[in-house]
């Protein structure tokens, strides 16, 4: 208890010094150039109580879950079927080395050249940007999975649906989170990029359209506004890992 | 209670062999050859030998982790195992085997390990709990079985993993150095339990160990391997009455004995 309040004074003090040190950053330089926490601040309350705060957020919201969700599932599913196909595995091995080298954000004007400016493009980039990342810590996950509990399981009795749901699911469920957090913050950005360059609505396009008015409080809103959108998928995605991963000394 | 009281054969090992490489290319290298043993019910036979000499490869061909290259593994009469069958781990749940590692699920508490191989097959019924917890209380975890095994001790660890052998109740069990890696202290206290623990649950065990001392205390009979490939080249009975306590084993009339004989076996063959 003393330290989890220990850890959340922390957390305030961290705050209120990022606070002031922006402040001090806003005064110096100017409220052009950098503006302070209260103008943006009071930009927030005003978008919000016009309504284009939530319909940007709920726009960038949406592109963000439904191509976390499709990229991890897809990721998932093509490790499973590569460590099961191990042939297979090694002929595409190659293949998905050099796509997960191709830079995902390079990628937006082929995107939009080819699906046009609807949801398919922003969707496909923040799937792909997700996709690889988990691929590859699920696949890692799935490779170190303890033989000798394996073993053990099947010494028992256990039939191959039961060893996978008592001994592959939950050693590969830790690499499956720690890969959906890492993926995080890539996905949002691969979200803003391609609102930049084709949305009519979400945070990219906020911040895009304050570049064009010159509104440097705009964009500092839309960064906030990102940021807040990664810390609260983190929160969603740290209390389901409690839920799901037991038994191993928390790190939090 | 004594093996020479009950001689109804429960393992048979026949003319069991394990090699590496292809038989093809002439390159196989035996691991064990021409092994034959039988193990009576109810009996606890330990089993030596030098290092390399193929004593936990023997628990893995047993255990049917390990694909025998030739022979059979027959329980009760009835071949479970060999060269010419598809490999069947644990033969259908009538052998349990506890490792040098204990190979708990680190994502399951102490109680939910232990429950785990009875789970596989079907719901614990009210005399299956009975039975897990009574087990818990004679190796001294009962107090911590909501624990996770990271906040065990190694010794406590070894006694939840013995726990879980124990309760899906296999007749035989096989247990390669368990107490191995512990210390002295830790070691005496465990291999007191699993006396008490051979007694009540009646299991015929296989024993393997590099300890003389722990192989007269525990077992009523020594098996030693050696050679390459190993084959077994001695077979000893102990004739040591029971209960016995393990730490004063050396204190019996016919313990210098069997160490000797034991000793110059090992050190005759093994270097």
């Amino acid at each position: 208890m003393a330290a989890s309040t220990r850890n959340f004074a922390a957390v305030v003090a961290g705050l209120g010094g990022l606070g002031l040190a922006w402040q001090l950053a806003s005064k110096a330089v100017g409220e052009y150039w950098v503006p302070g926490p209260q103008a943006v601040a009071l930009r927030l309350v005003s978008e919000l109580s016009s309504g284009k705060l939530l319909l940007d957020v709920a726009s960038t919201f949406q592109l963000l879950l439904a191509g976390t969700l499709l990229g991890a599932f897809l990721g998932i599913g093509l490790a499973c079927l590569l460590r099961l196909l191990p042939r297979t595995d090694a002929a595409l091995q190659p293949f998905i080395t050099a796509l997960m080298s191709v830079p995902k954000l390079g990628l937006v004007p082929l995107l939009v050249l080819w699906f046009g400016t609807g949801w398919a493009p922003k969707v496909m980039l923040v799937t792909l940007t997700v996709l690889f990342i988990v691929f590859s810590l699920t696949y890692a996950g799935l490779v170190t999975v303890n033989a000798k509990l394996v073993m053990t399981a099947r010494v028992f009795g256990a039939t191959p649906l039961q060893v996978t749901k008592s001994i592959v699911l939950p050693s590969v469920l830790p690499f499956v989170f720690t890969g959906l957090e890492v993926a995080l913050p890539w996905a949002v950005s691969a979200a803003l990029v391609a609102e930049y360059l084709s949305a009519k609505v979400g945070i990219g396009h906020a911040i895009e359209h304050a570049r064009q008015m010159s509104d440097s409080v705009g964009i500092y809103q839309g960064i906030v506004l990102a940021t807040l959108l990664v810390l609260a998928f983190n929160g969603v995605l740290w209390a389901l890992r409690r839920v799901c991963i037991k038994g191993q000394p928390q790190e939090f | 209670m004594s093996a020479h009281t009950m001689q109804t054969p429960v393992l048979q090992l026949r003319n069991l062999g394990i090699a590496y490489g292809q038989a093809v290319s002439g390159e196989r290298r035996w691991i064990l050859r021409n092994l034959d043993l039988t193990v009576n019910d109810g009996e606890f036979v330990t089993v030596m030998g030098s290092s390399g000499a193929g004593k936990s490869t023997l628990l893995n061909v047993v255990a049917q982790t390990l694909q025998p290259s030739e022979g059979q593994i027959v329980f009760r009469g009835k071949p479970v195992g060999g060269a010419d069958m598809p490999p069947d781990p644990g033969s259908a749940r009538q052998i349990g085997y506890v490792t040098q590692d204990d190979n708990l699920l680190p994502w399951r508490t102490v109680w939910d390990n232990v429950m785990f191989p009875i789970a596989l097959a079907r719901k614990p019924t009210p005399s299956d709990i009975e039975h897990a917890e009574r087990l818990l209380e004679q190796v001294g975890l009962s107090a911590w079985i909501r624990h996770y095994p990271h906040q065990l001790s190694g010794g406590m660890r070894k006694r939840a993993s013995l726990a879980r052998t124990l309760a899906y109740s296999p007749p035989v069990v096989l247990m390669d150095e368990p107490f191995g890696a512990l210390d002295a202290e830790t070691r005496a206290h465990l291999q007191a339990d699993l006396l008490n623990l051979w007694a009540t649950e009646k299991k015929t065990i296989l024993f393997v160990t590099h300890d003389i001392n722990e192989a007269i205390a525990l077992g009523d009979r020594v098996v030693v391997l050696s050679g390459s490939p190993g084959r077994i080249v001695l077979e000893r009975a102990f004739n040591i009455s029971r209960p016995r306590d393990p730490e004063l084993i050396f204190k019996e009339a016919s313990f210098a004995g069997h160490y000797d004989a034991i000793r110059s076996c090992l050190r005759g063959a093994g270097h």
